[in-house]
């Protein structure tokens, strides 16, 4: 009787046992997203800092497709109609065909001129918009969903749409996977985050001046002269967008009044600092793909290059928080003659980098 | 016996050793400040024409950022060892105005604190990432390299109208092609019978009125901007600031 019992026992044992290992006959295997690394051109990577890369938002390649479907996809704004793509066109080095101010859904006009959006990831103050309002391009990405005169949508509803398309949640699935067999819940956070992925990875470094400075290819004479001016006292520009042999950026990110106006209808990074001292004071923005993004200035003011370079010349106004790196802003700007004019614009289309703006990996998906 | 007597004296060696490379050790802390002859001078003394140069010409101050290098410290068995490679001290920007070196160092007594303002020609023909970013570089054709300082500010001139000055201090440009460097050496005694430890502060002071001072002094009426294609403003500059830096150990 003892012996049956004891058997009893031990098959009890072992059936248990076998229940368990019924459990864990398939365990759920997370997925686990494609690691992207970011390819630096060699040039950036000898002249710049590491791009910002956020620790909490690492590149995926799933993550940067979602981010780029979600770019091109009407679906975040409040009547389907306009995505990011809408204002921010590939061809036109991603701003709004030329507009001097975009239109949002409503058919209301915005105050400012649309930026560029390529080699943000080098932006080590990591403060966006041409007054700075944003901090990270995961912050700014939210903003444009929500502004009554552009996407015009609350995040509630954009998310609403989204977890109601059973490819987007199959593709947050992937880009940001549960640990255990659930769906990946569909947040702003999470959006901004793909979306703000696949903007780190538009770069432009393929211009006539940057196959000059890797020795590929030479400039004119006259782009030289202009390179010249670029940096000395005749055009004085390299204090502020830099000089691009060694910050191939074309600015430095930080805010400056480069004396437009003395009264001032948008007071710029005052609005974000609430300090009189930086009234009227705008992001100085890059120098590159000039070509495609007229007109100029955070209010689009300028339609030509011509325009913008007669500003410097001879336009500049004083005011009280105007730059004290526009050296010649008593005489009203640095006095060009139209020869140095020509060779500094010649100069700055060197800039425009034909391969950015038909480069496949930043259209349409 | 002799046994023990071995433990002691190997465990007092351990103890002491341990005592060498922990508490013996410190890692020195920099602060970097600004005044006007004595008054000192923040971000929110910009942008007001309140001081009076040496000449007399009543000024404000825009921006104001140097850069100093090979930051070592001096004491009577080293004649520099190293601090930090570089430091771009920006008042604007409230970047660079502190620091605390990696550089472990015996706690002892300390001579002096010397340090290069700008780059010496070796060390700016080379590329510093976080330099370029910040737009810290000097015009290729005069020299190229990276600034010194860029100390920017308004003036009022002989004829009481507000003018522009920059003493942007780099390079030196001769003749299209000869360039000669710009860069000197600093050395800061400090008071007898310094010892440094993880408690002190080297405060490096700039007296930004020494610039318009010493040997030269300088007339903003005739100087005054652009400075840096100017040869003979470059000179002047450069001897002015041998004057323009002070130490204090806090
Ligand atoms: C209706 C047109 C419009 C739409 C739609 C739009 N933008 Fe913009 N974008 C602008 C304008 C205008 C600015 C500048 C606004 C300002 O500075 O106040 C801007 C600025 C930006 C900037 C700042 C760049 C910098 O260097 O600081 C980024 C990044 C950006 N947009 C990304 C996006 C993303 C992502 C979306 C979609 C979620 C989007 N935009 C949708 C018009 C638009
Ligand atoms: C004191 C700093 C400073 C200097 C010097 C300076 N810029 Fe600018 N630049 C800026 C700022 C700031 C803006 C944006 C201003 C705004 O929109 O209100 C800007 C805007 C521009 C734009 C418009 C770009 C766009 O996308 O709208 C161009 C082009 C430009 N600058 C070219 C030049 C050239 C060429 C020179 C030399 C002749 C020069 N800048 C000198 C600070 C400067």
């Amino acid at each position: 009787m003892k012996n049956i019992f004891y058997l009893l026992v031990v098959f009890l044992v072992l059936f248990s046992c076998d229940s368990d290992d019924d459990v864990i006959i398939e365990p759920f295997v997370p997925f686990q997203p494609t690691a992207f690394t970011l390819q630096i051109p060699q040039y950036f990577a000898d002249k710049l800092p590491a791009p910002v890369i956020p620790n909490d938002n690492p590149f995926t390649v799933e993550g940067i497709a979602l981010g780029r479907k979600l770019f091109y996809d009407p679906i975040l704004s409040g009547d389907s109609t306009q995505s990011c793509a809408s204002c921010h066109n590939l061809e036109n080095a991603l701003t709004d065909n030329n507009l001097q101010f975009s239109i949002g859904i409503d058919g209301i006009e915005g105050s400012r001129n649309a930026m560029p959006i390529f080699n943000l990831a080098w932006n080590i103050e990591d403060k966006f918009f041409w007054d700075g309002r944003s901090i990270g391009l995961e912050g700014q990405a939210e903003q444009p969903v929500i502004d009554p005169v552009e996407m015009h949508n609350t995040w509630q509803n954009a998310v609403v749409d989204l977890k109601n398309s059973t490819e987007y949640q199959e593709l947050f699935n992937k880009a940001f996977p549960e640990q255990t067999d659930i769906d990946t819940e569909i947040t702003k956070e999470l959006t901004t985050k793909a979306i703000a992925q696949f903007e780190r990875t538009i770069i432009s470094s393929n211009s006539k001046f940057d196959k000059f400075v890797n020795g590929e290819v030479s400039l004119t004479a006259n782009e030289l002269e202009g390179m010249s001016i670029f940096n000395d006292e005749r055009g004085d520009c390299f204090h502020c967008h830099g000089v691009g042999n060694n910050n191939p950026l074309f600015t430095d990110n930080r805010f400056r009044n480069n004396g437009l106006d003395t009264v001032f209808s948008d007071i710029g990074l005052e609005m974000v600092t609430d300090n009189p001292q930086d009234k009227g004071k705008f992001k100085t923005p890059s120098l590159r793909n000039l070509i495609f993004t007229a007109p100029y200035m955070h209010d689009g003011r300028f339609a030509t290059l011509d325009e913008v370079i007669n500003h410097y010349s001879e336009g500049v106004v004083i005011s009280p928080t105007i730059d004290s790196q526009m050296l010649f802003a008593d005489q009203g700007g640095t006095q060009m003659t139209s020869i140095e004019k020509a060779q500094l614009k010649a100069f700055l289309l060197t800039l425009t980098d034909n391969e950015f703006t038909t480069n496949p990996a930043y259209q349409a998906p | 016996m002799k046994k023990i007597i071995l433990l002691l004296i190997v465990s007092i060696f351990i103890f002491s050793c341990d005592n060498d490379d922990i508490s013996q050790a410190f890692n020195p802390k920099l602060k970097f400040t600004f005044n006007w002859d004595g008054e000192p001078v923040n971000l929110s003394d910009f942008n007001d024409i309140k001081y009076t140069n040496e000449n007399g010409e009543q000024l404000s101050i825009t921006r104001l950022r140097y850069l100093i290098s090979n930051i070592s410290l001096v004491n009577s068995s080293s004649d520099g060892t190293l601090v930090k490679d570089f430091n771009l001290v920006d008042l604007t920007n409230q970047l660079g105005l502190g620091f605390t070196a990696t550089t472990l160092l015996p706690i002892t007594n300390y001579n002096a604190i010397k340090f290069t303002v700008g780059f010496n020609e070796e060390d700016n023909i080379l590329e510093y990432p976080d330099l370029n970013i910040v737009n810290w570089n000097w015009n290729p054709n005069l020299g190229g390299g990276y600034h010194i300082m860029q100390y920017e500010g308004l003036f009022i001139n002989s004829i009481a109208e507000e003018k522009p000055y920059a003493m942007h201090l780099g390079t030196r440009k001769v003749s299209a092609g000869v360039y000669e460097p710009n860069h000197f050496e600093i050395t800061l005694n400090f008071e007898e019978n310094t010892v440094l430890n993880s408690d002190s502060e080297i405060e490096i002071q700039m007296n930004i009125a020494e610039w318009f001072k010493n040997p030269n002094t300088w007339d903003l009426n005739v100087l005054s901007a652009p400075l840096m294609p100017v040869y003979e403003a470059q000179v002047m500059m450069h001897e002015n600031g041998s004057t323009v830096f002070s130490v204090k150990v806090n």
